[in-house]
């Protein structure tokens, strides 16, 4: 009986793994990407989007369509009500084609997934480009928007393309293609709140040395000179991107991380930047805590006055939008040079934008909208209300963000943020470098030990990978 | 003496400071939970003022932020969708197959009990890539009937493996004199094995029920619209956008509505619980 | 055989078999479909998926990430465990004569078992916060100034609140489970023993312990399941930007995050599956260890 019992329960688990591993599993019968008009919007009618206006040739109802649109943005985001007046002011002006945000935070690739291989297709994402490139552009899902960005532009008066200012799409450009619609981008600044200045008779400082002069002034007043969210690796990361970057240029950091190697580690320009970082904690010109700080404790401390300066891109006034307490006049300044090395118009750049997926049903309607949105008028309160720096070449200063875009604006060079590591490097950023780099900021191990130990862990994780 | 007294004297003291601790463990709980819900009520100038002052005025604009804004109203109503429904499907489903595996005499049942035994011991972050794959082929993902199915399945093994020890306890003679009156094997099973087991049916669904309203890690790969969230998946959306609100209270006052009905649910349901707990002890 | 029991067979289609294929369905073949996709290299975009045999296991042991979190596993296991039995071992020796009060105590410690994780999550991320947490606002009003500002989610403490915070919401459920079992041992054998000159601890060590043996074992069994599998509580504690720090990540943290990506893109489905498939292994062979080490004869009363 026993035997036989458990002769039967093999017998259904050998069955299992016979079907399992038969032709047929999941991994190898996902459905083909269904072809182009096979899914259920089959005709569109002729385009509005190629040349219309907005406002003009309203769709008829026979032809109304919903755009879907997957946001890496909260719900809960300041600046979501102006997207949310900005839609309701498209819809009201095309009548016909209705809207649908699924704000899915930060975890939209996470949960974007299913989408890809399930019957719905959406027709536009948003997200940090760095991200979109490492995913969906990588696997080649978004679409071309070369063709459409050679139409004219939501006015009509001027081509789409030179809506943004020059040069700065094909910074984004991949195999000829371009992929991506970046409307905010953020550099990396050091914010501070102008009366600290007024107060010390600070003047923004030339070199890293004079930064650090004004945080050992700070220090006799008792006030931490900067404000740092320790809990957040990505954060913490801004130093040592910055610091390599002055001294060895915007490639350093990348270089070191891709050696297959390990050994471009080892360089002198890498072991000074470790040093000046982890003098940070050393000096005492950190906040007490700051290692167990809870996003955004941090930035909210600081904005309150616990700390006088902060490193971190230009979304920070944005964020902050509502918290900030009166009288506090955002101001920041590029990263000083370092050792007399580096320059302050290499900007270290964090890009959000649009892409159009390659299956969209509504690809027209889809690049109406785009291009209602990317229009000065539409675009202008994520501007003037919202702090966003945009590479769109529109008449209006961000406010609390007029110091970035200046700086964007003279930029001679720009890089991806943190190295462009998210999107080139992203799992050695995650498992090798982060954790070394939080413990050389903590204070847990020396910048000698920090540079010993990433040498070696980049030498193995390269083996494996 | 030497040998007795300090032992006696350490059973003493050993003694007093041993229920200090398990009188303190048990405050802390009691507590933890008054807290919560007293901080649910505050503003949050008086929260960060003094952590633990009571509320001035008491501010259920936090229930309806968190209900409304928060996601936790249709979050609630998510929940006792899925949370109910799979509970009740999966006795639905567990109870006749647990009857007639504890009581059926036929080859393979012993392995067939080990083989529904072994899923207990699946975790979950082993299925859930497969079943996600595979709900994605039929279109089940971000869908909470497809939640429903999986959590039916997931907790087959339990509920059938607590059934099974229900019904061995019940008596044989009832269902013999039954069938000698001529009554069928289903209508014995419906009309007088079922009732019989009743506490062990109000057990499995009430643990279920529970387990499932607790359930967040299937929630989170699976949902990917609000509008879909179950309770602890809109939870962690409203902890995450934290970052932009920094609204501690109104979090808590989200926290107070997922652990309430629990906590109401387990006032009623304590005593069967906690036997059950016990009852399993006696496996 | 009786009649009876022969006549339920024919109950196994209606009855049994719809369980069977759920079951089948959910569970089962996803089990055995796991194990075919640790043998791909498959982003989970796009159709493309490599086959790549065992390379994903191979893999494995130089991985530092793995490390941490099958550490955090384990530490979480031994540490959090000790403490836990030590609680319910505590109820179960000083409480069987408590009377009604008992019985609260029970309903008590049993709380925090129906609240969802992610709920006490939110609470321990208040209880610890550095600025503002509870734990530092009880320790400076006790007199511990130095305490004000300590980063308890800060990398030399946070996994240690992490496992107290988790023996916190754990132990009750060991403390009923313990207490169950040592309620059917009849009262007056812990009489008999305590008016024959024994102590409390050698009654417990001596009568109680041998006669809940098989209960305890069984307690360690669901302890493994709890400590190995433990996701929901460290994935929200202690940060507010979708990942928890790495330093507390746990086995099934790893797998969610390098199968599903979270904010930065990892995608590696087949290496994630991979894990899973040694967590799976490595809870196997703990029960059957522990089963075997622990195996006594059952002691009759």
């Amino acid at each position: 009986m026993t035997t036989r019992g458990s002769r039967l329960g093999l017998f259904l688990a050998v069955a299992l793994v016979v079907a399992a591993c038969a032709p047929g599993g999941a991994v190898t019968s996902v459905p083909p990407p269904s072809t182009p008009g096979a899914t259920q919007t089959t005709t569109i009618g002729p385009s509005t989007g190629a040349t219309g206006a907005p406002g003009s040739a309203p769709v008829t109802s026979a032809q109304a369509v919903t755009l879907e649109w997957f946001s890496a943005l909260n719900e809960n985001e300041p600046y979501v009500a102006a997207y949310k007046q900005i839609i309701s002011n498209f819809e009201a002006s095309h009548p016909g084609i209705t809207i649908q945000v699924t704000w899915m935070g930060r975890q939209l690739s996470t949960k974007i997934r299913p989408l890809l291989q399930s019957g719905t297709k959406p027709d536009i994402v948003e997200d940090d480009l760095q991200i979109m490139y490492a995913g969906l552009q990588k696997d080649g899902l978004v679409a071309d928007l070369t063709p459409y960005l050679a139409q004219k532009d939501a006015s009509g008066a001027s081509t789409w393309k030179d809506d943004w200012s020059a040069g700065s799409l094909e910074l984004l450009s991949k195999h000829g293609e371009l992929n991506t619609l970046p409307f905010w981008v953020n550099a990396t600044q050091v914010f501070y709140d102008q009366r600290t200045f007024d107060k010390n008779g600070f003047t923004a400082p030339a070199s890293w040395d004079d930064l650090m002069a004004m945080c050992a002034t700070l220090k006799t007043a008792s006030l931490p000179c900067f404000g740092e969210e320790g809990g957040f690796a990505d954060y913490n990361m801004f130093w040592m991107s910055q610091l390599t970057d002055r001294l060895m240029g915007p490639d350093a950091l990348l270089a070191a991380a891709t050696d297959k190697t390990g050994q471009t580690w080892l360089g002198p320009g890498y072991l000074a930047a470790a040093q000046k970082e982890a003098s940070l904690k050393s000096n005492g010109y950190l906040p007490k805590g700051f290692e167990g700080s809870q996003y955004p404790a941090a930035q909210i401390s600081w904005v309150n006055g616990k700390s006088a300066f902060y490193l971190l891109s230009d979304w920070l006034p944005s964020e902050l939008v509502d918290k900030t307490p009166p009288g506090f006049v955002f101001r920041s300044f590029p990263f000083p040079t370092v050792d007399g090395k580096g320059s302050t118009t290499d900007i270290e750049l964090f890009q959000w934008g649009f892409s159009l997926f390659k299956d969209a049903p509504h690809a027209e309607q889809a690049v109406e909208f785009l291009k209602y949105f990317t229009s000065s008028d539409a675009f202008k309160p994520l501007q003037t209300d919202y702090a966003f720096v945009s590479p769109l070449k529109t008449p209006y200063t961000p406010k609390d963000n007029a110091d970035s875009q200046d700086n964007i604006r003279a930029g001679t060079a720009v890089h991806g943020y943190i190295g462009g590591l998210v999107a080139k490097a992203p799992d050695y950023l995650q498992t090798v470098l982060e954790p070394l780099n939080d413990k050389l900021i903590f204070g847990q191990i020396t910048a000698d030990q920090f540079i010993t130990q990433i040498s070696a862990a980049s030498a193995t994780y390269w083996k494996n990978h | 003496m030497a040998r007795l007294h300090p032992a006696r004297l350490l059973d003493v003291v050993s003694r007093e400071v041993s229920l200090a601790l398990l009188v303190g463990f048990a405050s802390s709980i009691v507590l933890a939970l008054f807290w919560i819900s007293m901080t649910a009520f505050k503003s949050n100038a008086e929260l960060f003022a003094n952590v633990w002052g009571l509320p001035g005025l008491l501010q259920l604009r936090n229930f309806d932020h968190a209900w409304t804004i928060g996601g936790m109203g249709s979050g609630f109503l998510n929940s006792v969708f899925v949370a109910g429904g799979g509970a009740i499907g999966v006795v639905a489903l567990s109870a006749p197959a647990a009857y007639v595996l504890s009581r059926g005499e036929f080859r393979g049942r012993e392995a067939l009990i080990n083989l529904f035994a072994a899923g207990m011991g699946a975790p979950a972050v082993l299925l859930i890539i497969p079943v996600f794959l595979m709900l994605n082929q039929v279109g089940l993902v971000d869908s909470p009937i497809g939640l429903v199915a999986v959590y039916v399945g997931i907790q087959v093994p339990f509920t059938v493996f607590v059934l099974i020890g229900f019904f061995a306890t019940l008596p044989v003679e009832l269902e013999e004199a039954a069938i000698v009156d001529g009554a069928s094997e289903i209508a014995v099973f419906a009309r007088i094995m079922l009732p019989l087991a009743r506490p062990g049916i109000v057990t499995a669904l009430a643990f279920n029920l529970i387990y499932l309203w607790k359930e967040f890690l299937w929630g989170l790969v699976l949902l990917r619209s609000q509008g879909h969230f179950t309770l602890g998946v809109a939870l962690n959306a409203l902890r995450e956008s934290m970052s932009f609100t920094a609204d501690w209270v109104g979090l808590f006052a989200a926290v107070v509505i997922v652990m309430g009905p629990a906590i109401v649910a387990y006032l009623f349901l304590s005593r069967r619980m906690l036997d059950a707990v016990a009852f399993g002890s006696g496996r | 055989m009786t009649r009876r029991g022969r006549a339920k067979r024919r109950l196994f289609i209606p009855f049994v078999l719809p369980a069977l294929v759920v079951y089948a369905v959910i569970v089962l073949y996803p089990a055995f479909q796991a194990f075919n996709i640790s043998l791909f290299e498959w982003s989970g975009f796009g159709q493309t998926s490599t086959y790549v045999g065992l390379r994903n296991f191979a893999d494995i042991p130089t991985d530092p990430l793995y490390r941490i979190a099958l550490t955090n596993n384990l530490v979480l296991f031994f540490v959090g465990g000790l403490a836990v039995f030590a609680i319910a071992f505590l109820a179960v020796a000083v409480l069987p004569t408590l009377g009604r009060r008992r019985a609260l105590f029970r309903a008590v410690v049993f709380v925090p078992q129906v609240v969802p994780l992610i709920a006490l999550s939110v609470l321990w991320t208040f209880v610890y916060n550095n600025d503002f947490g509870l734990l530092n606002a009880i320790l400076t009003a006790v007199g511990i100034k130095d305490a004000a500002g300590t980063a308890w989610m800060g990398p030399d403490t946070i996994e240690a609140a992490v496992v107290a915070a988790l023996v916190w919401t754990y132990a009750g459920f060991y403390v009923v489970l313990l207490m169950a079992a040592a309620s059917r041992v009849p009262l007056d054998l812990y009489e008999a023993s305590l008016l024959d000159g024994a102590t409390r601890w050698q009654t417990f060590r001596f009568i109680t312990l041998p006669l809940i043996w098989n209960v305890v074992v069984i307690g360690l069994v669901l302890w493994i399941i709890d400590a190995m599998n433990q996701f929901d509580f460290v994935f929200a504690v202690g940060s507010t930007t979708g990942q928890p720090r790495q330093e507390i990540w746990t086995l099934p943290i790893y797998i969610f995050e390098q199968a599903f990506g979270e904010r930065i893109p990892v995608f590696r489905l087949g290496y994630a599956t991979a894990v899973a498939v040694t967590l799976v292994v490595i809870i196997t062979v703990m029960i059957v260890v522990l089963r075997r080490a622990l195996r006594r004869p059952v002691v009759e009363y």
